[in-house]
């Protein structure tokens, strides 16, 4: 039985949503069925049409019809609520594995009552009124890499719980950044090399790294033939007095642990040095990226380590 | 699929859900007071009341041993008081008794399911049992009632305003469908297995026999026999004899009736003087249907008997509407000697001052019977008879007693000294129960007959003429046959008070308002109660679907809703909107969706050259199909071309693109 439903299941239609598609429940992404309240009602009305019948009463036959025709109604208004809904899915902020992602889906105007969001799982009720706020779902993300959010199914049985209306969506995948470590500290020997360079480098006008543009940075120190190619507003770093010298996380430096927990140790010093605004660069057996800091690097810095060894699925 | 059901199951009851539910269970059962005794609706409020106790304070519901007792106290209630005969009484009060036993153990919103629709059910059980306008009214309401907490168990927050709103939206767009099944739904003939209403219930109304007085009693109740709405205008108060019972037996003190056939004699009739009418009759526990004088058009469901006497089958236990033709002018022809006899039957005693006035009044008139019964109307119209509601004690010889002594007496009194006279002369006679007259309500035009309007009146035959009908009442009091009585003005004992135009207006105004409520009340009876097989087939015939017979209805029905369900399937293509009125358009989707299929991810607000940029990278080995249909479609689209050949074309490169 469950085989089967999963089977049904598997053949309805569903639609795709991403962060750059709307999407818009139409007509043909509607599936309704009764629920089981919707069969009791039905026997409800078979035994009041059985009493009238034999009764020979106009009152019970007035309410029997009556009904009927409520329940009957219901079916549309249940494909109502969801009919015409739209949907836009809103960046997700990034998140670490282990923590809760939150899916923020901004639906539009209109007043649609007890709509439930199925996902992962869990369930989600919200009474969409006429200005609505975004719906968040928060589901866990338990590994770093692209994450499937899976199916969300919205669903709602609403005015009177004798039908059950439904979508489906499909969600884009979402990049989960790998769990950071409780705390970590750079190896050593990593460090010597670089530590030669940086003494090598001190002086006041010695430029180190770039970092993102922020604003108030001298004019002078904007990275021009960065700029020219199309690689985005930067600033040039000068290593001077009160600044650290840029540092590269190694893969090889965390050799004795296995791939999980150095991707966990590298992530907790990208994090650590983005905070103390040290420059740093990161080195893994397949990728190279140059040290610098800001928010651009850090993510590029985390998707690395994401996505290392993983491929898109 | 289960999980969204159990998720909701799983959220606890609101306060005000379950009050609510209490309430408005309690409502729907406390009228059954009157069916199934008080004490059904004091378990029930016990209960209720338990349960509400425990959502306002937080009291505790009973355990299950508790529950257990509870349950046998109710069930030890429906054995004794209630007899399983009665299908209808039995269901009913074990549908209570569990229903409270249900309130103590809600837990969750599978049990508020069930619990509304048990409510709906109690709602029906209602109207089996009494079907007046005004209870009809408060159960349909309390039904808006039950969706709106059906609404309310489905929302997040129960808003009481919006659930309100929502519930009337939904039961007022179910109501031309609701109708449309009450009017067409075919309906059975015999109930689908036997069922006796009103075991003993005692109805007020004519019996079959009449007793000296018991009219007089009946006068006095304000109850509605029956009524009458006439195609034309009615006829004159004069005319409206409605014939029930005809008595041909008399002991002295009651009438009863004679021997019954089937009609034999042919009846002549003034084409003239048809009536074409429908009457709604009150259960009355008897056959009679009451008809104006011969009914000549009668529904299949009633026969005719030898008096020309409507008569249903079966006691009318419930409101009824039959429609009727008949005819008031009209000439009988034939006595048999049998029924002459009988038409000449004399109690045992009959006094000796009685027989001598009718010898004498045949002596007078040796041959000619009307001239005798001239003689009598006189004699009543002239002596000192007096017209009320109480005349006192007739024992021995009512009769006799009635004619020379007291002389006080209502139309039964007459009647049956009138009838006596006339066998004594040798003249055929008999009594008719029945109502004379009726009250027309000036707003709906239909005619209310009340037990007030409870009369009985003579026929007598006279030779070459056949039965002639007699009003002796209307000799002593001709105001009774032209007003109704008014019961509240006449006092006990004194003459009767008749109505007339010559009411203050205050009365008048009161009874403004009755006829208000008595029209529609008349409409209820009229089209909701009194709507049967044959209204349905007569509106059959209207529309001219007769010759479909029995399944007319059913087959207006199914096509009705044929029609409906293609209208809903066309305005649902609209639906899709701006494709349906673009060909040009839903062929581009088409494409699009084709990509799409493919694994392409194709934002809907790209342009037709970003769809070709990303489409030829993706399969560079189609990309001249992929320029060709593109190019075509721009060109068709914002370009010049614009024959239908380019489309078609168009059209099929698109269908014979073949993506791998």
């Amino acid at each position: 039985m469950n085989a089967l439903r999963r089977r049904f299941y598997r053949m309805l239609r569903r639609q795709r949503l991403t962060t750059t598609a709307p999407a818009r429940i139409g007509r043909r992404h509607i599936y309704i069925l009764p629920t089981r309240y919707g069969w009791l009602f039905a026997l409800l009305l078979v035994l009041m049409l059985v009493a009238s019948l034999n009764y020979d009463n106009n009152p019970a036959y007035l309410l029997t019809f009556l009904l009927f025709s409520l329940a009957a109604n219901g079916m549309y208004f249940t494909w109502r609520n969801l009919y015409g809904l739209e949907l836009r899915l809103r960046s997700p902020e990034p998140v670490f594995a282990g923590e809760n992602l939150t899916l923020h889906l901004q639906p539009s105007q209109g007043s649609r009552p007890a709509l439930a969001f199925c996902i992962a799982g869990q369930v989600f009720l919200h009474d969409l009124e006429k200005i609505s706020a975004p719906v968040g779902l928060r589901i866990p993300a338990l590994e770093r890499g692209w994450m499937q959010p899976g199916e969300l199914e919205i669903t709602s049985s609403y005015p009177l719980g004798l039908f059950r209306a439904w979508s489906i969506l499909e969600l884009a995948e979402v990049l989960v950044y790998p769990r950071p470590a409780a705390e970590a500290e750079l190896p050593p020997d990593g460090m010597g090399e670089q530590d030669d360079k940086a003494s090598e480098q001190e002086g006041d006008e010695e430029f180190y790294a770039l970092r993102d543009f922020r604003p108030g940075d001298p004019l002078s120190h904007i990275h021009w033939k960065g700029l020219a190619r199309e690689r985005g507003l930067m600033t040039k770093q000068f290593s001077g007095p009160g600044v650290e010298e840029p540092v590269v996380i190694d893969w090889a430096g965390f050799a004795p642990h296995d791939t999980e927990t150095r991707l966990s140790l590298m992530t907790r010093l990208v994090i650590d040095a983005e905070q103390a605004g040290r420059a740093y660069g990161l080195s893994l057996p397949d990728t190279l990226i140059d040290p610098a800091l800001g928010t651009r690097q850090l993510h590029r810095c985390l998707q690395a380590l994401a996505l290392f060894r993983k491929r898109r699925a | 699929m289960t999980r969204l059901s159990d998720t909701l199951n799983d959220i606890p009851l609101g306060s005000r859900q379950v009050g609510g539910l209490v309430l408005l269970l309690a409502a729907a059962i406390i009228p059954h007071a009157a069916n199934l005794g008080v004490p059904f609706i004091l378990f029930f409020l016990v209960t209720a009341l338990w349960r509400l106790g425990s959502v306002r304070w937080h009291t505790g519901l009973p355990g299950k041993w508790l529950l257990l007792l509870l349950m046998l106290v109710g069930l030890g209630l429906v054995f004794s008081n209630i007899s399983l005969r009665d299908g209808r009484l039995a269901g009913t009060a074990l549908l209570i008794v569990m229903l409270g036993l249900k309130l103590l153990e809600l837990k969750s919103h599978r049990d508020m399911y069930i619990c509304i629709f048990l409510g709906y059910f109690v709602v029906l059980t209602q109207f089996l049992f009494n079907t007046s306008l005004w209870l009809a009214l408060y159960l349909f309401a309390l039904s808006l009632l039950l969706t709106g907490l059906l609404v309310g168990i489905n929302r997040c927050r129960f808003d009481a305003r919006a659930i309100l709103a929502s519930a009337s939206i939904q039961i007022g767009v179910a109501l031309p469908l609701a109708l449309l099944l009450f009017v067409l739904f075919p309906r059975l003939d015999s109930p689908l297995w036997a069922i006796k209403l009103h075991d003993d219930t005692a109805f007020t109304g004519i019996s079959g026999d009449i007793r000296l007085g018991d009219i007089g009693q009946l006068s006095q109740s304000k109850a509605l026999a029956f009524r009458a709405d006439f195609d034309a205008d009615p006829p004159l108060p004069a005319y409206l004899y409605w014939r029930g019972p005809v008595l041909w037996k008399f002991d002295g003190r009651t009438w009863t009736a004679g021997e019954d056939r089937k009609p034999t004699r042919s009846v002549e009739v003034d084409p003239e003087s048809r009536i074409d009418y429908e009457i709604t009759l009150e259960p009355s526990g008897q056959k009679w249907v009451f008809a104006l004088d011969i009914p000549t058009d009668f529904p299949d469901r009633l026969r005719l008997n030898q008096h020309r006497q409507l008569l249903s089958a079966e006691p009318i236990e419930k409101r009824s509407l039959y429609r009727l033709s008949s005819h008031i002018r009209y000439r009988l022809d034939e006595l048999s000697a049998a029924q002459r006899e009988q038409g000449l039957q004399l109690p045992d005693r009959v006094g000796v001052r009685t027989r001598a006035l009718a010898a004498s009044w045949r002596d007078r008139h040796p041959q000619d019977d009307r001239a005798v019964l001239a003689e009598a109307l006189r004699f009543f119209n002239q002596e000192a008879f007096v017209y009320t509601l109480s005349p006192g004690v007739l024992d021995e010889d009512p009769v006799e007693q009635f004619l020379f002594e007291n002389r006080r007496g209502f139309c039964e009194h007459y009647a049956s000294g009138f009838t006596v006279l006339m066998r004594l002369a040798g003249i055929p006679a008999r009594v008719v129960a029945g109502y004379q007259g009726g009250s027309r309500n000036p707003l709906g035009g239909s005619l209310s007959v009340y037990q007030s309007d409870a009369h009985a009146w003579s026929e007598v035959w006279l030779d070459g003429e056949g039965w002639v009908r007699v009003d002796p009442t209307a000799a002593v009091a001709p105001e009774r046959v032209e007003n109704s009585i008014d019961i509240a003005g006449s006092a006990q004992g004194g003459r009767v008070i008749f109505d007339s135009a010559s009411v203050n207006w205050l009365k008048r105004f009161v009874r403004g308002g009755g006829w208000m409520v008595d029209a529609i009340e008349f409409n209820w009876n009229r089209w909701v109660l009194g709507f049967n097989p044959e209204r349905q087939k007569s509106l059959m015939q209207r529309v001219g679907l007769s010759q479909l017979g029995h399944y007319a209805p059913a087959v207006v029905l199914s096509v009705l809703l044929t029609v409906a369900l293609v209208v809903v399937f066309f305005l649902g293509r609209r639906y899709r909107g701006i494709e349906a009125r673009d060909p040009l358009r839903r062929d581009w989707n088409r494409f699009l969706a084709k990509l799409r299929r493919a694994g392409l991810d194709l934002p809907p607000w790209l342009g037709p050259e970003a769809v070709l940029g990303r489409a030829e990278e993706r399969w560079p080995r189609h990309a001249n199909d992929l320029r060709e249909i593109t190019r075509r479609y721009v060109q068709l689209r914002y370009g010049t071309l614009s024959s239908p050949v380019y489309r078609k074309q168009l059209r099929t490169q698109i269908r014979q693109l073949r993506i791998s």
